[in-house]
């Protein structure tokens, strides 16, 4: 069970590590450690070469297949004693390669945290486990490429690095999520032991999902271009995480998925092809660096390819060289990776083109390095040369791909030559190294322990293959399998033949090459630039559209809605049987009216003085208004007319409120639009507003309960309510509630208006301003018992009255005809009023017929004059009142035991057909707060801003 | 309609409750407070709220269904389910954090009615997740939205955030009128205003033949719940609006609004469109789905590439949560999946990504606040070097930013993971691939703000940004929040979505 928090171990570790612990220890201490999981990881082969995989769980989601599962096969063993072994040398090398002890703690912490991550990874038996590991991988390898971050290329790559990875990662998501999905289970025991997962119909996007993951985390082209950018982390991060452990990661998922999936064209070709480019690319670029680390990051890609194109291979044929490449390329790239560090370390420099005659001051390295590049050639009897020996042989029924792997083994002789020779030998070049150089930066002897091992561990192996590399693949491979140094004189050995003195002969003419100027291949990385870049520039493109102007975003809200209601079918009204027909002259009026309509609308935005417009959307208004009157429903006629009349006086007001040269400066603004702004308002307002006819048309014909409110209404208003007046029952009685909250409403809108047209300068701190005025207003209303208090003495001027802009209608004719009105329009109002329950007309109506008379007054006199002269009005008393009245008269009957708002009727002789109910005292309360309330509006519209409130 | 019962209906809005004494509590030690002490009711508003939040997770406490036989209250005007609960105990988080995190804010924080007008919009948003009825959930909508102009506006010397409060009221307004317009229809076509009695009245014969005015209407709904949680195209006020508002309220705005918001969509949705609904030879439910699926994909690829150009930290979260909203919509969308099990992982789902947002998003403003507090500048260039001014400040937005992007081990892995199996269950793998290339954009913007943290320098790094007590808490327990929704937090969680799911899918048929 232990193995189970073996990858917690590391982390741990790096959290506990006191910081202030000196070299020598800490160095040793964590090197001993590493060194103690691999060997625990050890203990664990016989078991699995014997039981195949072992699987340990701990619950953690366990109802969505999210667990703490281990699964650990010879694959994840084989991976995660690399990562441990490896993992020692690099501890140890670099306690030794850091000198400033802050920057070591820091890399430690960040090192042991990607061992565990990396161990988490490899040991994962679940799939989401694996990712949440592999995402970390990534995150802890952006903070290493970083870590070094004073060149501005570090941080470009590193963060190109966590881009192509960490995206890379979320595709691999989706895919494991759909792997997962399809194979019904998260856990990768389920999944390999699932065959129907080639013919689910999700097999091509997850596979290719993961294929994303996988090839940008294991640099395949044409995703490769990160790993040479990031090598700018620290050597031994690069040696680590860059070439022997995480680009591995991808290679492998490929392995450990290769089971269940790779009985496809998909999944043979995609790889062959993508690993087959990859390798020829790297091996390719490799040659034409002069950075020695960047060299080495391309020499790395070409191997990645290699093993990516030997998880192709069907029937598992690539199985067995894909083990060992892996093995043997971590062991010899891990220790050329060591050598450039301390050449870097002792020499400041990695350029070959500064570099040479080094094996005079480091012999010891020069041998190491020997070692390593022999492998790397494939010299036997390395550990190298076996796995190049096997990749030919698994490649021999794959010509294409044999050529390929010829062409790069060939151009891999080459670089590992170029490594040794241009490092260790001839004359150094450059001036760069001093001897006092070398005094300042000798390579400490601990720093060479873990090279030697690793290189000691590539002739070891390969010279003991049974003992070292058998056991280690052996269990992985389920068929007997051969390995052995010398095979015998086949087809790749000759080629092994063939490839060193041709890489011999190409590093002899490198002179030659090298001056030659090579086309340079589509570069992934200027893709990459060139894709983010243009991902930028749509979104510049985008961001215009949010402007800062709100209409144009209303604009788009409301298009936005009516496409919408047009694919929600609205458009199918017109597959409807219209049931509209003509009958009869009264209809023929109808549409002339709805025409005039039409045309008054748009008369009023053709014209552009203002006064016309609105006269104009008056007419339109009282067209409406004969519509109704022939429909027949002459109160709604009436309540349109009065309204529309109401509204219309109230828009002429105000615009005459504001100066004629804002007005003209508004009206120029409008027209000023070029042509095709006027033609965007056009459509836009034709696709709005035909939206909107539509849903209209789409209600009538789908009305989904016909007529049955207004029948029901139509038959028990005069035996319910004693009201032959539909409109007037349905007011006072059926809807009685909400009538008196419809005027309580119509008294406080009032009362608003007062408000914010009235207080203009700031009282005392805002958010009581509004409050404080009110409350002024009120108590003062309230206590003065008096009259109301004389308004202040106009001067004559305010008869004409010249402050308000506009006020200028006093003729003698307008004066006569505004005093006679106002007392007509009372009476008008009290007949409405008295006969409401019989005929048209209402307290509403009567309400606003008042106030029109009012207004009159306003217009014509000012308001100064207005004031004083009807000083009996008081507007806020008339709300008060008019809603105390309703109310009482809904609570009084309550106290003599009717129901609220109970009907009362009370059969009094009266003259003249009047008929006395709790109706008539309803309908009185609304005229009172409707005439109150327009009264107050009228009056807040006409004072003048300067005057303060009487 | 059952007995009305007061004790059993007390507990259904025991939250609102208290954030109504809690309201007039405020309002008096404002009025008696010196103005150098008003930072105290920060205090008394925060803990307030998050004794609150802790209440229905006290056991027993857990929803039973009322005397009507399901979980309707007060006259069917509040649904008092396991999933309310979730979505108050956000809503009533945020508030708390929002309080906290005002508290050292320049003009704001000594202000009481600061904290006042956040525990009305709080209250709002409270009532919001549990109204079950048309006339409710436009009452606690306008509740929420009126404080929230308010609060937009709060700097009102400043140019920025009158404009900002003024956009917001006046889009909120237009986006309020439509959706009232959609909510009249509705109750006109049906005589109902519950939202699940109007679902059984389209059910009826008497409603075949009438789905055309149905959608109609049903637009006009998508269109004021659109604006509220700022789907494009009803998006626009939101960059504007985060950018102007003080930053604790955008904060505010950008989790518990949207938060309330989502919880009150998928119950309308659910309950009035259900997926067995068909009019005529419309089946409901799929032009809904559709229009979430697509209004996802819009949301999250336009929030994501405008994102990338951003240069003001909070136009950047603006944009991300534009481009946030349409991942949840994802989760929306999912609940066309035909088991009952998938559509409750669905709704569990956009919970779960909600309840992790809310503090992910918040820790984000949390740093972004004190950053500018200290700096003055809301610029992503400006924070270069913060890895050294303030190793842990850096560390803390990190973890927030990570869990936006949905990088595991942050909360936002899982968010994304419950999201994407959603959508995957439901048949909906195009729109879970759609996810992950956004995502993959995400990723870059976020990553580039890590980068310029930790890696680029600045002049500035020798001086640290100074960090008040209270700040250390509200960043601890975001952070701790985060961390744990990220690992041993997100099943419990989930689980209890999951559940709160299944109450909000029983519905009592025959009850009205």
């Amino acid at each position: 069970m232990g193995i189970a928090l073996l990858s917690f171990v590391p982390a741990l570790a790096g959290l506990l590590l006191p910081r202030k612990l000196p070299r020598t220890p800490q160095t040793w201490l964590l090197a001993a450690l590493a060194a103690a999981l691999f060997v625990v990881l050890l203990t664990y082969l016989p078991v699995v070469s014997e039981v195949g995989h072992l699987e340990f769980d701990f619950p953690w989601v366990p109802e969505l297949g999210l667990s703490l599962t281990l699964y650990l096969d010879g694959l994840a063993l084989l991976f995660a004693l690399i990562v441990t072994g490896i993992g020692a040398v690099i501890l140890l090398y670099a306690g030794y390669y850091f000198e400033d002890s802050a920057e070591r703690g820091r890399f430690y912490a960040l090192l042991l945290g990607f061992m565990s991550a990396m161990l988490a990874l490899v040991l994962a038996g679940n799939v989401l486990t694996l990712f949440i590991a592999w995402e970390l991988t990534s995150l802890l390898s952006f903070l290493l490429i970083s870590f070094k971050n004073e060149k501005e290329e570090a941080r470009a790559g590193a963060l190109q690095a966590l881009i192509i990875t960490g995206g890379g990662g979320l595709a691999l998501f989706v895919g494991l999520l759909l792997l997962g999905t399809a194979a019904g289970s998260m856990r990768i025991s389920d999944i390999l032991a699932n065959e129907t997962l080639t013919q689910h119909p999700w097999y091509t996007p997850f596979t290719l999902l993961l294929f994303a993951g996988c090839f940008s985390k294991s640099a395949q082209f044409p995703l490769h271009f990160w790993l040479p950018g990031a090598m700018s982390a620290p050597t031994p991060a690069s040696a680590y995480l860059h070439s022997a452990t995480m680009v591995k990661a991808g290679i492998y998922l490929l392995a450990r998925l290769y089971p269940p999936l790779h009985e496809t064209l998909l999944w043979q070709n995609t790889l062959l092809l993508v690993g087959m480019s990859t390798l020829a690319v790297g091996a390719l670029f490799a040659l034409r660096q002069r950075d020695l680390k960047a060299a080495l990051a391309y020499s790395t890609i070409s191997q990645l390819g290699a093993l990516t194109a030997l998880c192709a291979l069907p029937d598992y044929l690539g199985t067995k060289a894909l083990l060992v490449g892996v093995l043997a390329h971590s062991l010899y790239k891990a220790t050329l990776f060591l050598m450039v560090g301390a050449v870097d370390h002792q020499t400041g420099t990695r350029n070959l083109d500064e570099l040479g005659g080094l094996r005079k001051t480091m012999p010891q390295w020069a041998l190491v390095t020997v070692v390593a590049a022999l492998s790397m050639a494939g010299f036997p009897p390395l550990l190298g040369f076996v796995a190049k020996e096997t990749l030919l042989e698994a490649m021999l029924r794959q010509p294409l791909a044999l050529f390929v792997v010829v062409f790069s083994a060939v151009l891999t002789v080459a670089m590992a030559v170029i490594m040794v020779w241009e490092v260790f030998f001839g004359e150094s070049r450059s001036a760069a190294h001093h001897d006092e150089h070398h005094a300042q930066h000798p390579v400490p002897w601990q720093m060479l322990l873990g090279p030697l091992l690793l290189a000691a561990a590539s002739i070891l192996a390969g010279l003991n293959l049974e003992g070292f590399v058998t056991p280690l693949i052996d269990p992985t491979l389920e068929k007997e399998f051969e390995l052995v140094l010398f095979p015998g004189f086949n087809l790749p050995f000759f080629i092994s033949v063939i490839a060193f003195p041709s890489g011999l002969t190409l590093f002899s003419t490198r002179a030659i090459w090298r001056r030659a100027r090579v086309p340079q291949p589509p570069d992934a990385a200027a893709i990459y630039r060139a894709l983010v870049g243009s991902v930028e520039r749509a979104a510049d493109l985008v961001l215009r559209s949010q402007g800062g102007k709100i209409r144009y975003y209303l604009i788009v809200i409301l298009v936005a809605m009516s496409l919408l209601m047009a694919t929600g079918g609205l458009l199918r009204v017109f597959e409807q049987p219209w049931p509209f027909e003509f009958s009869g002259s009264t209809d023929v009026l109808k549409t002339a009216l709805l025409l005039f309509t039409l045309g008054a609308t748009l008369a009023s935005v053709v014209f552009k003085n203002h006064l016309t417009a609105t006269l104009c959307l008056g007419v339109a208004g009282y067209s409406i208004g004969g519509v109704f009157l022939l429909e027949p429903a002459p109160d709604v006629a009436l309540v349109q007319f009065l309204v529309e009349t109401l509204a219309t006086v109230l828009l002429i007001i105000m615009l005459v409120k504001i100066s004629p040269q804002a007005r003209e400066r508004a009206i120029a603004n409008i027209w000023s639009n070029t042509r095709r702004g006027l033609a965007r308002d056009i459509i836009l307002s034709s696709i709005i507003g035909g939206g909107v006819a539509l849903f209209a048309l789409a209600a009538v014909l789908h009305r989904p309960i016909p007529q049955t409110i207004a029948l029901w209404h139509l038959d028990n208003a005069l035996p319910l309510v004693g009201i032959p007046d539909v409109v007037g029952a349905i007011i006072t009685d059926f809807r009685a509630m909400d009538t008196v909250i419809e005027i309580t409403v119509f008294g406080i809108v009032g009362l608003g208006v007062l408000t914010l047209l009235t207080v203009t300068k700031p009282v005392g701190d805002w958010p009581l301003r509004p409050l404080q005025a009110l409350r002024s207003i009120d108590l003062r209303t309230l206590r003065i018992k008096r009259p109301t208090p004389e308004a202040p003495d106009a001067p004559p001027s305010a008869i004409f009255d010249t402050q308000t802009p506009g006020m200028r209608f006093a003729t003698p004719l307008t004066r006569t005809i505004a005093k006679i009105v106002l007392p007509v329009a009372l009476l008008l109002a009290l007949a409405q009023l008295l006969y409401a329950g019989e005929g048209p007309g209402d307290g509403f109506t009567a309400g606003v017929t008042s106030g029109l008379g009012v207004a009159l007054w306003y217009i014509v006199f000012g308001y100064g004059e207005t004031r004083r002269r009807l000083r009996w009005l008081r507007p806020r008393r008339l709300i008060g009142g008019g809603i105390a009245l309703v109310v009482l008269n809904a609570v009084v009957p309550m106290f003599f035991g009717y129901p609220f708002l109970a009907h009362l009727s009370f059969d009094l002789p009266l003259p003249a057909n009047l008929h006395l109910s709790s109706t008539l005292v309803f309908e009185i309360g609304i005229f009172l707060t409707v005439f109150g309330s327009s009264s107050l509006v009228m009056q807040a519209i006409a004072q003048p801003r300067d005057v303060e409130e009487a | 309609m059952g007995e009305f019962d007061l004790l059993s209906s007390l507990p259904a809005i025991a939250p609102e409750i208290g954030l109504t004494i809690l309201i007039f509590v405020a309002v008096l030690l404002d009025s008696f407070l010196h103005e150098s002490q008003r930072k105290g009711i920060a205090y008394v508003a925060a803990l307030g709220m998050a004794a609150l939040a802790i209440v229905p997770i006290i056991p027993g406490w857990a929803p039973e269904p009322g005397p009507t036989g399901d979980y309707l209250f007060w006259g069917g005007m509040i649904r008092h389910d396991a999933l309310a609960q979730i979505f108050r105990i956000m809503v009533l988080a945020s508030g708390a954090l929002t309080c906290l995190m005002a508290v050292d804010a320049k003009r704001v924080g000594n202000k009481g009615e600061f904290y006042t007008i956040v525990l009305v919009a709080t209250l709002g948003a409270s009532l919001l997740s549990a109204s079950a009825d048309l006339i409710m959930v436009f009452v606690a909508l306008e509740t929420l939205s009126i404080a929230l102009y308010c609060l937009a506006a709060f700097k009102r010397n400043d140019s920025k955030s009158t404009e900002s409060g003024m956009k917001y009221f006046l889009f909120g307004a237009f986006s309020s009128a439509i959706m009232l317009y959609g909510f009249s229809l509705l109750y006109g076509f049906t005589g109902q205003t519950n939202l699940y009695a109007l679902a059984q009245f389209m059910g009826t014969e008497a409603f075949a033949n009438n789905a055309v005015p149905v959608l109609a209407a049903m637009v006009m709904v998508i269109v004021g719940f659109g604006f509220k949680i700022s789907a494009v195209p009803f998006h626009f006020w939101t960059p504007d609006v985060y950018e102007g508002a003080p930053t604790p309220v955008t904060a505010f705005l950008s989790v518990a609004s949207k938060a309330a918001s989502f919880a009150v969509m998928m119950r309308f949705f659910i309950a009035v469109f259900p997926n067995d609904l068909v009019i005529g030879d419309y089946v409901i439910q799929n032009f809904w789905v559709q229009f979430m699926a697509a209004a996802a994909v819009i949301s999250m690829t336009l929030g994501n590439v405008i994102a990338l150009s951003q240069k003001n930290i909070k136009r950047l979260l603006a944009y991300s949560s534009i481009a946030q909203a349409g991942y949840v919509l994802m989760g929306v969308a999912a609940l066309q999946a035909t088991t009952p099990l998938g559509a409750e992982r669905a709704v569990a789902s956009v919970g779960f990504y909600l309840f992790m947002y809310t503090f992910s998003n918040l820790l984000a403003f949390a740093v972004i606040i004190l950053f500018s507090e200290a700096t003055g500048s809301e610029t992503i260039a400006d924070l270069a070097g913060l890895n050294r001014r303030s190793p842990w400040l850096a560390l803390t937005l990190t973890i927030a930013l990570l869990s936006l992007a949905g990088v595991p081990p942050a909360a936002g892995f899982f968010g994304k993971f419950y999201l994407f199996t959603a959508a995957v269950e439901a048949d909906l793998v195009w729109l879970a691939m759609i996810g992950v290339l956004n995502a993959i954009v995400g990723l870059y913007y976020y990553l580039v703000v890590i980068k310029v943290m930790y890696v680029d320098r600045s002049e500035d790094e020798d001086k640290p940004i100074p960090t008040s007590q209270t700040y250390r808490w509200v960043l601890g327990v975001a952070t701790l929040a985060v961390i744990i929704l990220g690992t041993v937090g997100a099943q419990v969680i989930f689980e209890w979505a999951v559940q709160g799911a299944g109450t909000l899918f029983a519905l009592l048929p025959g009850v009205f």
